[in-house]
Order: structure tokens, then C-alpha cells, then sequence
């Protein structure tokens, strides 16, 4: 399968500056095909809640590519609520370039970004997001909205292909701190984004559709947060492309009813694990290089390693009310962990890695990302403090071109005899 | 005293209280200590404020969330037992968002109340507001984009050959008169108001009012800086690239050891504002040379009145930069069968310029890179130079004028030392590393962007026995896609000279034409057309 993803990704990269459409259709129908394959051919070392997130993701990324006339472009951190309720599709950077990726073909959108004057140092996801779209293998999109939650680079990628394709773009700003102003500013500035979504559009926003959505995002969230109830005294195997599948479930598709489904499935599969047992178990510090073979090999099903969470599945837990759907969606991004100060989030990681009693956390660095790398010594240094082993790692979630697959091994190898050692 | 970093801080306040703010931009010498407590893929001006207050410390320093990398500094900071003050800085100047800054800015004062154990002074803030212009009316050179170093800007309003508007990121601060009211809330807001409604800076949500800048019909050309991995700034630049005025791109990483580098950029940029001036330049009798003090070489070319080459030399530099231009000159002068006193004008180019004595002038290798090619075929509009430590793509108008140029930054990567330190590690001479890759067979993809790291890949593709030509393949087109990258393609015209060193590298210059699908001139000495160039200019003086 890699050998054919690489000439597939070979071939991407060749055709893209000749027929960007041509890629465009391929990739459409690439991704179709994958999501045919994984629902009638399941990866059975995973879990079902695992095997299910797979298809249910594969599913929200094929259809921007059908149909870009009825989707729009948003960051992961965009409550999409309104669009699971007008029945509008949504792409986004951490999908799309983890799906390039995973055709080995990140590489010539990267390059597309470079060329345009992106800088290098720019996270890369959105770089190969950036690219896709000035190569027209994205098809532009009906509208473009994000968040200024939680990074930088959200200020800037989406404004610049709203340029580029010049549709409408929209941004809502985000403060931290749950005070009714804040809560009252994002409602409000949701509120207008909902009602210009429908002039855009041409739809409503039926009440009883977004009161649906918010149903399931109740659910959802109880569910997860149940899951985080469970998981500390349960054995739970789990593999890194699932974990970053939950990263879709739990922020853009919250809302959906695939999204509800899961948790359930997850809650199960959870509550049918063995108990707690002598396994490793390990906090992840924010995205994850899922595509990353030495990674894959030490944490993919793995009786012995277990990765607990990605610090991203737990930034947001809520309570949902159902009634107050913008007000809910305003708290589930005023109270996530990626608008709080540094060392504020530091010690929530902390707080979950105890409760999960996890033997050591792995830190990851994206390429890019100062968000996460500028208090790295500051995370090492509180968690060490507080018993738990940190591995710093830096690397990169998107571009393979950038790192190293054997410095990767030897560190996380070291790091996880250390804590082999220590049990 | 307070110490600050950004325009939408609230500095007025302090005055409140009777304290003076002062805007932190400070340049290291390294950041030794800094990189032990913060990343180094933080945006470099960061650094350098944890560097500079890990010695001193004593003033508190106020932040906004402004960006990811000062949010970072600000916990780094206070992390070390500083003072640091914070503020949720919105997005947006919406009325909602101004009173959500005014609230922060009232939580400051109370803050502020309990931390000096004084009140507020409502007339010393009042005060505080200057009515000051600062703007420079007439024709000018803008600088835009982040911020820049006080030494660096001194140097551009020195040398600029038109008076300068600072609109660089924290110049850019500019408040109203304060208006003459007692209640605390009403000022709170009219303040947050003031701060919000500024030209915005790049991670506002809406920018549309930053056109000012450069829509003035007196604006004649723009320096634009930015701060390695600050990506804000990247995105403006690259969306201004396409303006019918001449731009200048420099960054800076906030250490003393990129200035050498800028300052050759800006002086090539002023050069090629005066390029008519040169044009007018009248040719002289005699003999004449140009001497290339590059890192590697020291290259000379002799010309005779009519423009003819009649002889050159290229000798190692050595540790002296003057003994080697000494030695080439000399030795270029042996060859044409001349004494010294034969040549009549003297120019020297590279980063050795400034020190080789008797010179009628220096002028950069950019220039003179430009000169030499279009001299040698008047058809080339994009030059392409590897030397031994840095690489340049120089576009040219069709009158052999310098329009835009890109330099490597202070990264090895690209250059003719990564080729050197990938041929050491594969022992391989550089005849051998030249054509080595043209039998490869797999395609290897070298990943990392560092010299250092990329020798590592080295020997481990070395260890898994991968083949040498696979291995030498994939650093040539390593180094050909950074040089290409350098110079942004879509921008790059034909036809294409390259030159330095590493136009000798056959390999290099394969995977060049295969990456632009064109054939590049090679001249039969591709190291001395930044001598040339030198020369040709000595020719017109």
C-alpha cells in the first residue's frame, strides 16, 4: 500500500503545475474509492469506534471535492453546528493536508505555498492547504470562515485564499474567558455569521435542524466527557490516524450525527476494555505526525504503548444547552484550552495526564507552530516537576520532506526505555 | 518605567501612574540563554527580548496576546519570576470588541492600582498624548512590514537616497488628542478606542485600512523587513510583490550576525535606484579591473578600453581579505602583461569590498553580478549565483537593470559549502560530486532544510547502503530546489546565466534546467562575472 501511495503521490506531484484539474478529479475520486474500501474492508486491528471514525471522516472529505458549490472552507476550531443544520459541507486544513499527506503528496502544494511567498516557517499544514487551493486542486469554495482561535497562522491562511478565490470570508474573533461579554461578543458575531450564511446560501436555518445538531452535540459531549471518566482505569489500544480522527469528530463535526455516533461507539468500546494493566501509557501534547512510520510501528495497535489522548481531544468540554445553540457554540470556544495562557494549558495537560494516569508525556513540536513551541521547556519543565516524564519532540504533522524518520525512532525508542524502566 | 513590545499597548496608563514606557527592540549578540528556556522556531525578536531581560530584568513589561511567539515570551518571562502584565487584545474594532478592550484596560488600571500602591492619575494620562507628526511629506521610501532594529533603520535613513517613512510595525503607533473628561469608563473607552482604530497591524482581522501606505503618489520604493519565523509579515509581502514600485525584502533574525549580509542587500537596492544616474556615466581611456573578494575566491578581470577581457585570475581567500585581493589583482595584472600603474580605475565587489585598498569605489555583487551578465549576452533577465556561502537569484529589466533580487538567509543550505561538507561526507572530490548523480536510478528526497541535519541524512542514507549517485542526485536537486525557491519561479524570466562557483557543478546545473524546463547560459567562468561586472563599472567612471 505505501509503495503505491508513493507513485500515486509521485504522479500528483508530476501532473499538478500541468492539469490541476485532472488531480483535482483523481483525488475526488482517489478519496471516493478509499472510503468505499475502508467501509467494506475494515482495518480489523482497530476498534470499531476506531474503524468507524475512519469512514465517517473519509465521507466529510469527498464531498468539497463533489461539491464546492454547496461547501465551504473553515479552520478546525470553527463550530460548524450551522453548517451540519443548513446541510452545507466544510474542508479544513489539518483534513486536507492530512489526506495530501497520505497520498505522499503534500510535497508540490507545500512548494505551490512557498512559491506564492508563504514563509517556510509557516505551519505546514496550512501551507499544503494554502497550496492546494492556489493550484485549483481545491476547488474554490462557496465561502471562507474561521476562528481566531487558536493560532496565528488562522489570521492569515484564510484570509489569504478568500483573496485568491474572492468569495466571502468571515472571521470570528475569539477572546478568552467564559464572562457573559465574551460570550454575548461571540454569540453575536455567530448570530451574523448564521444570517449571512443564509443570504450566501439562498437557505435558512431551519430551528428544528439546528436544535437537532445541538441534540447530538449534547450527546456527543457527555459521551466524551463519560469517555474521560472511564479511560483511567481502562486498557484501551488505540493507533495514531484514529486518535487524529477523533481531533475531526470532537471539534468541526460536533454537532452531526456521525459525530454522536462515536462517542457512543467510543464510550463502548471503552467501557468493554480490559482494566488498567501494567501497558505504558502516554499523554500526546497537542497534533500528531500520524503518518510517521517509525510512530506508527511503536503505537499502532499496540498491546504495550498506549496513547492516551492528544491534548487537543479534551480542549473544549462543555455543557450543552440545547436551547441556547449560539450561546453554547460561543462557551465551546472561549473556554478551549488553545485561547488560555501558556502555562495555563500546561497545567490542564497535566491535570488530564494524572487523571489518565499516564506513565509520560511526548510534546510534540509542529513545524511552525510557535503556539506549542515556545513554552516546550516550560512543558518539560512542569511535567518533570510534577513526575512525568517529557519527551520534547519536534517534527512535523504534514510534510515528510521535513523530517527525519530515524531521529524520530531513536528519541521516542530512548524515551519509552526510560519509562519501560522506571514502571 | 515599563517596558513594552507592541503599538496596541496601553502605555498611556503607566503615565497614569507616573511611569515612563520604553519600547523594548533589542538586537543579541547570540541567544545563548534564551534557548535554553524557549523553542528556537519562535519568531527570532522573541528571543531576543528573553535574552535581553534574562540580564536585565528590572523593569515590568507589559504584553498583548498579539501573537503566538510574544504570548509564548510573556510566560517565558514570567516563568523566570518577572512582571508581566497581559492583555486579551481583540481581533476586531467592532463596538463589542472595543468594550471588551476597555474592560481589559480598566482591569489593567486596578491591577496597576494594587501593584504601585497608588492611584491612577487621570490628568497625567490625559497628558501623555503628543500631538506629534512624524510624517515625511514628499517623495519617499516606506519602510513596512515588522519590526526592525534602531541600528539597522539609522543605517537606511543614512544611505536612502530619499527620506524615509517608518511604517514598520510598532512605528506605526499613532493616538488622537485625549478629550477632557473626568469619568473614568467614558475615557477607558474612548482609549480602547483609539488603540483599536490605528492602521491595523497584520493580525487584525481586517487590514483593508494598511493601503494608506502605499497608495501615496510620492511613495518610490519599499523596504520591506521581516523577523525570521514571524510569518505575519511574509503574507503582505508576498501579496504586495506584484506593485509597479521597486521593493526591497530583508529579514533580519535580531542578532548582530545577519547585519553584514543586510546591509549589501540595501545598498544594491539604493544602487538600483540610481541607475540612471549611472547610465550617464562617460567612458575613459585605460586599462581597468574589478576585484570579486567572495568567501571562497578572490576573483579579477582586466579590461582593456574597449570592454575586452584581456586577462582574469581566481585565487583562495585567504584570512586577510586584502593580501587576496592583493594576489589576484596582481596576478590578473601578470597575466595581461601589465604593470599597476596601467590601470586606470579600480572596483570592488563581495563581501570583502569595503577592505581592498586602492579601489575607486565598491559596489555590490548584485550589481555587479547583473553588469557582467548582461554584458556577456544582453538577452538574460534572471541570473542564478551559488557561491561558496551564499546564493542569489537577480532579475533584470531589459536594459540590464537590477529589478529584484532574493539572497539565501545565513543557512548553508544551497550554497557551495553544503555541496562541500555532502562531498566530505561522501568522499568524493568535487569533480567526482559534479557528475556523480547523472547515473541515478532512485529518487532520493533529502528532507531536511539544514546543512547540519542534512549531512546527518547523509550518513545515514550512507548506512542503509543507498547508492552514491542516488545520494548526490538527490543533493543536487536539493540544492536546485532551494536556489529556485529563493527566487520565486513564477517570477523568474528567461534566459537564465548562472553563476559562482557552483555553475562548475554540472549536476547542480542538470537539475536547474530540469526543475525550469529551459537550458541556463553557462559562461566558461561562471566564478568571475561578479569581477566582470566590477570592472565594467571602473570601464564607465
Amino acid at each position: 500500500m505505501g509503495k503505491i501511495a508513493e507513485k500515486f503521490g509521485k504522479y500528483v506531484s508530476d501532473t499538478v503545475p500541468k492539469n490541476p484539474k485532472k488531480i483535482r478529479k483523481l483525488l475526488g475520486t482517489a478519496y471516493s474509492l478509499n472510503g468505499f474500501y475502508i467501509k467494506h474492508f475494515p482495518d480489523k486491528t482497530l476498534l470499531p469506534h476506531q474503524q468507524y471514525s475512519w469512514a465517517a471522516c473519509n465521507d466529510y472529505m469527498v464531498q468539497p471535492f463533489k461539491h464546492p458549490e454547496n461547501s465551504a472552507l473553515v479552520n478546525i476550531f470553527m463550530p460548524c453546528e450551522l453548517f451540519h443544520a443548513i446541510g452545507m459541507n466544510f474542508m479544513f486544513a489539518e483534513g486536507l493536508a492530512g489526506y495530501l499527506n497520505g497520498t505522499h503528496a503534500e510535497g508540490v502544494f507545500i512548494d505551490a505555498a512557498e512559491d506564492y511567498g508563504v514563509p517556510k516557517t509557516f505551519c505546514s499544514y496550512h501551507k499544503a492547504m494554502i497550496g492546494a487551493a492556489l493550484t485549483q486542486v481545491l476547488p474554490k469554495l462557496k465561502l471562507v470562515v474561521n476562528t481566531t482561535l487558536m493560532c496565528d497562522a488562522n489570521n492569515l491562511t484564510f484570509r489569504a485564499i478568500a483573496k485568491e478565490w474572492d468569495v466571502p470570508h468571515i472571521t470570528i474573533d475569539v477572546p478568552y474567558g467564559e464572562t457573559d461579554s465574551n460570550i454575548k461578543y461571540v454569540a453575536d458575531q455567530l448570530r451574523d455569521f448564521g444570517k449571512e450564511l443564509e443570504k450566501i446560501t439562498g437557505r435558512k436555518i431551519e430551528d428544528s435542524k439546528l436544535k437537532e445538531a445541538m441534540e447530538h452535540e449534547k450527546r456527543s459531549m457527555e459521551n466524551l466527557r463519560k469517555f474521560y471518566e472511564i479511560l483511567p482505569e481502562k486498557s484501551l489500544i488505540n493507533a495514531l490516524t484514529p486518535e487524529m480522527f477523533k481531533l475531526f469528530l470532537s471539534h468541526v463535526m460536533m454537532g452531526s450525527k456521525e459525530a454522536d455516533r462515536y462517542f457512543e461507539m467510543l464510550v463502548k468500546d471503552t467501557e468493554d476494555a480490559p482494566p488498567r494493566g501494567n501497558e505504558i501509557r502516554l499523554m500526546w501534547g497537542q497534533v500528531m505526525p500520524n503518518w510517521q512510520k517509525p510512530l506508527r510501528d511503536i503505537f499502532n495497535s499496540s498491546e504495550k504503548y498506549h496513547l492516551l489522548a492528544s491534548s487537543m481531544n479534551f480542549d473544549a468540554i462543555i455543557d450543552v444547552d440545547v436551547d441556547r445553540p449560539y450561546e453554547t457554540m460561543a462557551k465551546r470556544l472561549i473556554a478551549n484550552m488553545g485561547g488560555m495562557r501558556g502555562t495555563d494549558r500546561l497545567k490542564k495537560i497535566l491535570e488530564m495526564s494524572k487523571k489518565l494516569h499516564a506513565d509520560g508525556v511526548i510534546y510534540f513540536n509542529h513545524w511552525g507552530c510557535k503556539k506549542t513551541s515556545g513554552i516546550s521547556t516550560l512543558a518539560k519543565n512542569m511535567f518533570e516537576k510534577n513526575g512525568l516524564p517529557t519527551l520534547i519532540l519536534d517534527g512535523d504533522g504534514c510534510d515528510r520532506r521535513n523530517v527525519s524518520d530515524e531521529q524520530v525512532k531513536t528519541r521516542v525508542q530512548a524515551f519509552l526505555e526510560i519509562l519501560e524502566a522506571a514502571k | 518605567m515599563i517596558d513594552y513590545i507592541c503599538k496596541y499597548s496601553p502605555i498611556e496608563i503607566f503615565a497614569g501612574f507616573g511611569e515612563d514606557a520604553n519600547l523594548l527592540n533589542p538586537v543579541s549578540v547570540n541567544f545563548e540563554k534564551a534557548d535554553t528556556i524557549t523553542h528556537r522556531n519562535i519568531c527570532s525578536f522573541s528571543r531576543a527580548v528573553i535574552e535581553k531581560r534574562f540580564s536585565e530584568m528590572k523593569n515590568p513589561v507589559i504584553f498583548s496576546k498579539c501573537c503566538d511567539s510574544l504570548t509564548d515570551t510573556a510566560d517565558v518571562l514570567e516563568n523566570l519570576g518577572q512582571k508581566v502584565f497581559i492583555l486579551e487584545l481583540p481581533h476586531t474594532n467592532t463596538h463589542c470588541s472595543i468594550n471588551i478592550y476597555a474592560d481589559e484596560l480598566k482591569r489593567l488600571v486596578a491591577e496597576l492600582e494594587e501593584y504601585y500602591g497608588r492611584k491612577f492619575d487621570a490628568a497625567k494620562f490625559r497628558g501623555a498624548f503628543k500631538s506629534e507628526n512624524n510624517s515625511v511629506p514628499g517623495e519617499h521610501i516606506a519602510l513596512m512590514g515588522a519590526r526592525m532594529s534602531p541600528e539597522i533603520v539609522e543605517y537606511i535613513e543614512k544611505k536612502s537616497p530619499y527620506p524615509i517613512r517608518n511604517n514598520s510595525c510598532t512605528n506605526l503607533r499613532s493616538l488622537p488628542e485625549c478629550p477632557d473628561t473626568e469619568d473614568f469608563d467614558e475615557l477607558m473607552n474612548w482609549y480602547a478606542r483609539a488603540l483599536m482604530n490605528q492602521t491595523p497591524c497584520m493580525r487584525m482581522a481586517d487590514i483593508s485600512d494598511r493601503k494608506k501606505i502605499i497608495e501615496s503618489p510620492d511613495l518610490k520604493g519599499i523596504i520591506y523587513s521581516t523577523v525570521s519565523f514571524c510569518d505575519y509579515y511574509g503574507f503582505e509581502y508576498a501579496a504586495l510583490k506584484n506593485l509597479d514600485v521597486p521593493m526591497l525584502k530583508i529579514e533580519t533574525d535580531y542578532t548582530l550576525n545577519t547585519e553584514g549580509q543586510m546591509l549589501t542587500r540595501l545598498e544594491a537596492f539604493f544602487e538600483s535606484m540610481k541607475v540612471d544616474e549611472k547610465m550617464e556615466a562617460v567612458k575613459k581611456e585605460g586599462y581597468t579591473a574589478g576585484v570579486d573578494s567572495g568567501s571562497t575566491s578572490t576573483n579579477a578581470v582586466i579590461l582593456d578600453k574597449d570592454k575586452n577581457i584581456v586577462s582574469f585570475s581566481v585565487v583562495p581567500t585567504g584570512v586577510k581579505v586584502s593580501d587576496s585581493a592583493e594576489r589576484a589583482l596582481n596576478e590578473a595584472i601578470k597575466k595581461a602583461g601589465l604593470n599597476r600603474e596601467d590601470i586606470t580605475a579600480m572596483v570592488s565587489t563581495g563581501y570583502g569590498r569595503g577592505k581592498i585598498e586602492d579601489r575607486q569605489k565598491d559596489v555590490t555583487e548584485i550589481t555587479c553580478h547583473a553588469k557582467g551578465a548582461y554584458f556577456l549576452n544582453n538577452n538574460i533577465r534572471t541570473v542564478i549565483d551559488i557561491g561558496g556561502q551564499d546564493s542569489k537569484v537577480i532579475r533584470m529589466d531589459e536594459n540590464g537593470n537590477v529589478i529584484d533580487f532574493a539572497m539565501n538567509d545565513k543557512c548553508a543550505a544551497g550554497t557551495g559549502r553544503f555541496i562541500e561538507m555532502m562531498a566530505q561526507s561522501l568522499g568524493l572530490d568535487m569533480d567526482e560530486m559534479s557528475t556523480k548523480g547523472f547515473e541515478w536510478n532512485e529518487n532520493i528526497v533529502i528532507s531536511s532544510m539544514c546543512s547540519v541535519f542534512a549531512q546527518s541524512e547523509v550518513v545515514s542514507l550512507i548506512a542503509s547502503d543507498k547508492k552514491l549517485e542516488d545520494i548526490v542526485h538527490g543533493l543536487n536537486r536539493s540544492v536546485a530546489a532551494k536556489v529556485l525557491a529563493l527566487g520565486n519561479r513564477n517570477k523568474m524570466q528567461t534566459e537564465y546565466m548562472m553563476s559562482g562557483g557552483v555553475a562548475k557543478n554540472k549536476g547542480v546545473v542538470k537539475e536547474i534546467e530540469n526543475m525550469l524546463g529551459v537550458k541556463l547560459n553557462v559562461p566558461d567562468e561562471p566564478e568571475i562575472l561578479g569581477a566582470l561586472g566590477a570592472a565594467l563599472i571602473a570601464a564607465e567612471m
